[in-house]
């Protein structure tokens, strides 16, 4: 058995590039997109947040340029190394202005680029593969309406082992499941759509769900709490147990997500405060929604490391 | 030598007092944000529904919230860079132009506030957006995160 498991290992690394496009994600009959829809999708999966320009000299400052100028250069400064945010503007030579809609849903979903290059998952697409077609599709549309404007970024800078982009291919094998957002009948329908919002689009998890040693996500300490990706602060728990926002009512969270104050009447800062300026600009209905999600989550210890 | 004496124990009662203001001021500015909290916790709790809104009590928070910025900016004197748990960043002392503009934008932004609780929890939510901006701006530059 085990084997035979690594020899399935093996093979995976040997055939490299990007997973065939799923069959659910994979139909290319789709009306014509809904720009609405799409600028909806802009916000609530934060793309602005990382893709538009910093505000100041310092790549990995808190606040940022127009949020429809998507030239990309913060930067993310992790232990693996430093990434900086790329183009994502409509230009063609720069950006992603010649991305085909299916190469747009593949880097998305899948996390490779229309060359067949694995993306690093600083760019958070085990969350976004989450994402239905339609808002793919969407929010493609509407990203194509975005100003276009030139501009290169550097080349990310990692330390070996992790700069070299073909383990990439077996990181993707162990973390990235392909699997499209699939809504729990047992569920109302309002927690999964916040479930949809917080794993796809919010992609939430991203920062409060701690990593293992490789950098993916411990799926048993789902939205638990982490250690930032900087190393210097912990990025809260934030499910319902007392080390976490068991203390908050669903109308606190939902509130938090709308205006950046805590319960206390303290405000969220760094990297927070940009995800509450796009929360801010969704439908009450959809802060609600994470609200309830959140709430209906397993409560979790924080493993945050007590002074 | 008698009056090298006075002198000296002038001196070092002059260093403990000014020792007792810059530690005061740590103090002062501590309690002075415990109370702005306490005042946008009052006015979140009403935009909640967790309490029953009150045009009058809303504005008063965001006033009081105004007035304090004048004094709050006095609190930072040589000296209280450190000390009781401050989360002061040093950057404060460096850009103290920068640290007053962002005070001056909480108190256009809460007057603003001010004027918008009387036209109910919907023009209240509205400027409580901005009020939060200006917070989390502010501290992101200028207050250490919670360890």
């Amino acid at each position: 058995m085990r084997r035979a498991l690594l020899a399935v290992a093996a093979s995976l690394w040997f055939c490299g590039g990007a997973l065939p496009v799923l069959a659910q994600n994979g139909s290319a009959a789709s009306a014509k997109p809904n720009l609405e829809n799409g600028e909806y999708v802009f916000w609530a999966g934060g793309c602005a947040s990382c893709h538009a320009a910093p505000a100041s000299s310092r790549c990995d400052g808190h606040r940022t340029k127009d949020p429809l100028v998507l030239v990309g250069g913060q930067c993310l400064k992790t232990e693996f190394g430093t990434f900086y945010v790329p183009n994502i503007s409509p230009d063609r030579e720069t950006g992603i202005g010649d991305w085909t809609l299916e190469q747009f849903i593949t880097a998305m979903t899948q996390g490779a680029s229309p060359e067949g290059e694995n993306y690093y998952p600083a760019f958070p697409y085990t969350s976004y593969q989450r994402m239905t077609r339609r808002d793919l599709t969407d929010l493609k549309a509407y990203l194509d309406t975005l100003p276009a404007v030139a501009s290169t970024t550097p080349d990310h800078d990692l330390s070996f082992p992790y700069s070299i982009r073909s383990g990439l291919s077996v990181w993707k094998r162990l973390y990235l499941d392909g699997k499209p957002f699939q809504p729990d009948p047992t569920r109302s329908p309002q927690v999964n759509r916040g479930a949809y919002l917080v794993e796809g689009l919010g992609h939430c998890g991203e920062c409060h769900t701690p990593r293992d040693s490789l950098g993916g996500m411990i799926v048993d300490k789902k939205m638990a709490g982490a250690p930032d990706p900087e190393g210097k602060t912990f990025t809260p728990n934030i499910t319902p147990h007392e080390t976490g926002i068991g203390s908050w009512s669903e109308r606190d969270i939902a509130y938090s997500l709308e205006s950046g104050f805590t319960p206390s009447g303290d405000v969220m800062g760094g990297v927070m405060a940009k995800v509450v300026s796009n929360m801010a600009k969704l439908t009450k209905e959809d802060r609600e929604a994470i609200a309830a999600y959140l709430k209906s989550l397993p409560p979790i210890a924080s493993s945050r490391p007590r002074k | 030598m008698r009056s090298v004496a006075v002198l000296a124990a002038m001196a070092v009662a002059g260093g403990m007092a000014l020792a007792q203001a810059q530690s005061n001021s740590i103090k002062e500015r501590q309690a002075l944000m415990e109370e702005n909290g306490k005042a946008m916790k009052l006015v979140g709790d009403m935009l909640k529904g967790e309490r029953p809104y009150d045009a009058k009590a809303a504005g008063d928070a965001m006033q009081s919230i105004n007035v304090s910025v004048d004094k709050f900016l006095t609190l930072f004197p040589a000296g209280s860079e450190t000390g009781f748990e401050t989360r002061a960043r040093p950057e404060i002392w460096k850009n103290k132009k920068d640290f007053e503009d962002w005070g001056n934008q909480i108190k256009q932004d809460t007057a603003k506030a001010q004027a918008a609780a009387a036209g109910g929890p919907a023009s209240m939510r509205t400027a409580m957006a901005d009020v939060g901006k200006s917070c989390s701006g502010c501290h992101d530059d200028y207050r250490t995160e919670k360890k």
